[in-house]
């Protein structure tokens, strides 16, 4: 027994000085000296603070831990502004931490569970109020009071989204409509003009029939027309969950009963026929009635991005990505009128909030003002065309005029009557992940649109109802 | 006691202590940044009464009674036909294997296109010979077979494993089968499979336990979609925990796959003594 403990305790020693061994030889990163070991930014920034005034002594160094969720080309831009942000602050360690967009909601969920949220955080606005009402981010009402603020300088939608009980619990820095993207090579070759400023739904649907092509190049006016082999789609995508009412409103037809949208009316008798308009489109082959899987188009994503639509709702976000990729021919237009005379659309924001957990919310509120500054703002959001900013005073700087898209004014035509996504309470996300996929099925025509709508409003009855 | 310790707090640290918490939790509200907020058996009341539940169960229940034995017996097929001395044997062992080595993420991806309706090999293979293939995962009826033969194609660790149980056999025991003149299928019967009863039941358990837990393929392809053909309890779990931020609810889940799981393995056990053979010690 005791030669077994001692042979044990050896072999344990031996691993520990292996371990040590190793811990050693692997050395500090710091002491590398091929400068391929350091990351871009880490090397930019060493060559700025160079040049800048080093942290005195009695300058603590600060870490702030930067939490985004970006598309490649917004992180390209965002990051060479972070490195002004650190050139400023030579005190502050500011660690950026990336989150694919598709888990960033079951990403953060995890954080704030385990308490190890960033000190300040990118939050999308539909998502923010969940989090707010659970108390994972901290109150701004002492920050945002500072008259050099200027809070009065965002737009009161984009403000709507992060405020609960009177205060503000976060800072939104970009809002983004929805705008008809139009692929103009694809018109052209149709020899169809595109829309005017007051076209109507009647014209979108003239304009996706005309614009749609199977295989054999027939559109889908042609008797011929073979809607199981379409390669170009009219348009790209149809009402596919709860957050389509900009697809309703210009019908007459509102889904939502009550302002925050937490009493679903789909199954009224205005949003099925709105509906039907949409289902219509999907069914006759000029939509996909499930746009991001890629059964059908057989390219996963949305398909006016992936250059196989005509015509594509998207948020204003996608003019960045195809400026910085240039590959697409495009313009932009409004949304189109309805018969109710009114046109609509959804306004994306994005915003930055402090963690409730954070122990630097002086230094997160300093950061978070210097990412909401009019400067950075401009240069990092909407020169690049990532977005409009939200401070109203900046928000035309988007508009430029070397850049694609020839109509920019659309883009702020829009925001005068663009209105947030809602529902964005609790249960939001339980009602989306429960009904999009009747939405699926309503659009193909496997589920009548009356027993659909049905099903969506009282799922909505039973989520709501609870987390009320 | 002290060479097991690593084990015993890997056990209780990653194994015991989360199943613990989700027995905890699934007694529980729990939104992240606040504190949990006792409910007693409600989340377990509400379970009855969710037709959610019963649809991720009953697809649980049939993606693990189809896959698990149709793996077992194809590997079993396979490892019987590779059990032989013929020459260019190992590359074929090799070749049946591989799959095997291939993340699920990365063979969910290549399944997706495999079955996709309009641009995808398989149906263009039936295009090709008249027949007009399904929506495959878009489609309620097939989306549930098209995960049962991704989980088919990556047998190649089963049939590994039977492989080496039929080398074990000794061969003196075919001799002595032939003897009594016993023909390939007999010994087959009465030899063969008594001998790898005891890799049949670890396979059963085992693939029981892992079929029981199907998350990456549902995520990845479906989503548990169309109309929640695909939903499956571990995706459900993860749907209620982390998306919709029902934390409790769905440690109450858990807890319910938790129990299970063990119910079906003390079953497979208890059955185990009237099948299962163990070399020496005959059945138990």
């Amino acid at each position: 027994m005791g030669n077994s403990l001692l042979r044990a305790g050896r072999v344990l020693a031996a691993l520990m000085i292996f371990a040590v061994l190793i811990a050693a030889c692997g050395g500090d990163s710091s002491d590398d000296e091929e400068p391929t070991a350091t990351s871009e930014p880490e090397a930019a920034a060493a060559t700025a603070t160079e040049s800048e005034p080093e942290p005195t002594e009695a300058e603590e160094t600060i870490t702030l831990r930067l939490g985004v969720s970006m598309t490649p080309a917004e992180l390209e831009t965002f990051e060479a502004g972070l490195e002004d942000i650190r050139s400023r602050h030579p005190n502050w360690d500011i660690q950026l931490e990336q989150t694919p967009q598709d888990g960033v909601v079951e990403k953060t969920n995890t954080q704030i569970a385990s308490g190890d949220l960033p000190d300040v955080v990118h939050v999308q606005g539909l998502f923010a109020q969940p989090w707010i009402r659970q108390g994972a981010f901290a109150s701004l009402a002492d920050y945002t009071s500072d008259p050099e603020f200027n809070v009065d300088d965002f737009y009161d939608a984009a403000l709507g989204q992060f405020q609960w009980e009177d205060a503000l619990y976060g800072v939104p820095n970009i809002v983004a409509p929805d705008l008809l993207f139009l692929n103009l090579d694809m018109f052209e070759a149709a020899g169809v003009e595109p829309p005017a400023a007051d076209w109507t739904m009647d014209d979108l649907e003239t304009l996706a029939y005309e614009l749609t092509l199977d295989s054999d190049g027939r559109n889908a006016n042609d008797p011929d027309f073979d809607p199981d082999s379409v390669v170009q789609w009219g348009l790209s995508v149809t009402p596919n969950n709860i957050w389509t009412r900009h697809y309703l409103l210009p019908f007459g037809a509102d889904p939502c009963a009550n302002d925050d949208c937490t009493d679903l009316q789909f199954s009224s008798p205005e949003v099925q026929e709105a509906l039907t308009f949409w289902a219509d489109l999907a069914q006759a082959g000029v939509a996909p009635y499930d746009p991001y899987t890629g059964n059908q188009t057989g390219v996963p994503g949305e398909g006016f991005q992936a250059g196989i639509a005509a015509m594509g709702i998207n948020g204003f976000f996608l003019v960045g990505v195809l400026n910085a990729t240039g590959e697409l021919n495009y313009d932009v237009a409004e949304f189109p009128t309805g018969p109710a005379g009114v046109k609509a659309s959804p306004l994306s924001t994005n915003g930055w909030a402090i963690a409730e957990t954070s122990e630097q919310k002086d230094a997160a509120w300093e950061l978070i003002e210097e990412l909401t500054s009019e400067e950075f703002l401009t240069q990092h959001w909407a020169e690049p065309g990532h977005g409009v900013p939200a401070r109203e005073s900046v928000a035309p700087e988007v508009l430029q005029e070397e850049a694609a898209p020839a109509n920019q004014q659309a883009i702020l035509d829009t925001l005068e009557y663009a209105e947030v996504f809602v529902p964005s309470a609790a249960g939001a996300f339980e009602v989306f992940g429960r009904t999009s996929d009747i939405f699926v099925a309503m659009m193909r025509g496997d589920t009548p649109i009356a027993d659909g709508t049905e099903e969506i409003d009282s799922i909505g009855d039973e989520v709501f109802g609870a987390s009320q | 006691m002290l060479f097991s310790l690593p084990w015993i707090l890997g056990f209780v640290l990653l194994h015991a202590g989360p199943m613990l918490m989700a027995f905890a939790l699934s007694f529980t509200d729990w939104v992240f940044a606040s504190t949990p907020e006792w409910r007693g058996g409600a989340h377990y009341r509400t379970l009855i009464s969710d037709e959610l539940f019963w649809t991720a169960l009953r697809n649980s229940a049939y993606y693990a009674g189809v896959t698990v034995p149709l793996g077992v017996l194809i590997a079993l097929g396979l490892a019987l036909l590779l059990n032989r001395d013929w020459p260019g044997m190992g590359m074929f062992r090799t070749i049946f294997f591989m799959p095997a080595l291939v993340s699920g993420v990365s063979i969910a991806m290549v399944w997706g296109w495999l079955f996709n309706p309009r641009f995808g090999a398989v149906n263009s293979a039936l295009d090709k010979i008249g027949l007009d293939g399904p929506g495959w995962l878009g489609d309620p009826r097939w989306a549930m077979p098209v995960l049962i033969s991704l989980g088919l194609w990556s047998i190649g660790g089963t049939m590994l494993i039977y492989l080496a149980g039929l080398q074990s056999i000794p061969q003196e025991l075919y001799d002595a089968a032939k003897l009594d003149g016993a023909g390939r299928w007999a010994a087959t019967r009465h030899v063969t499979l008594p001998m790898i009863s005891s890799v049949t039941f670890f396979l059963l358990v085992v693939g029981m336990i892992s079929a029981l837990q199907l998350f990456t393929p549902a995520y990845v392809l479906t989503d548990g979609g169309p109309e929640n053909a695909t939903l499956t309890l571990p995706l459900y779990i993860y749907q209620n925990a982390f998306a919709f931020q029902k934390f409790g609810y769905g440690a109450t889940i858990t807890v319910v796959l938790i129990m299970l799981t063990m119910a079906i393995t003390l079953a497979q056990l208890a059955l185990a003594r009237r099948w299962v053979f163990y070399a020496g010690l005959g059945a138990r």
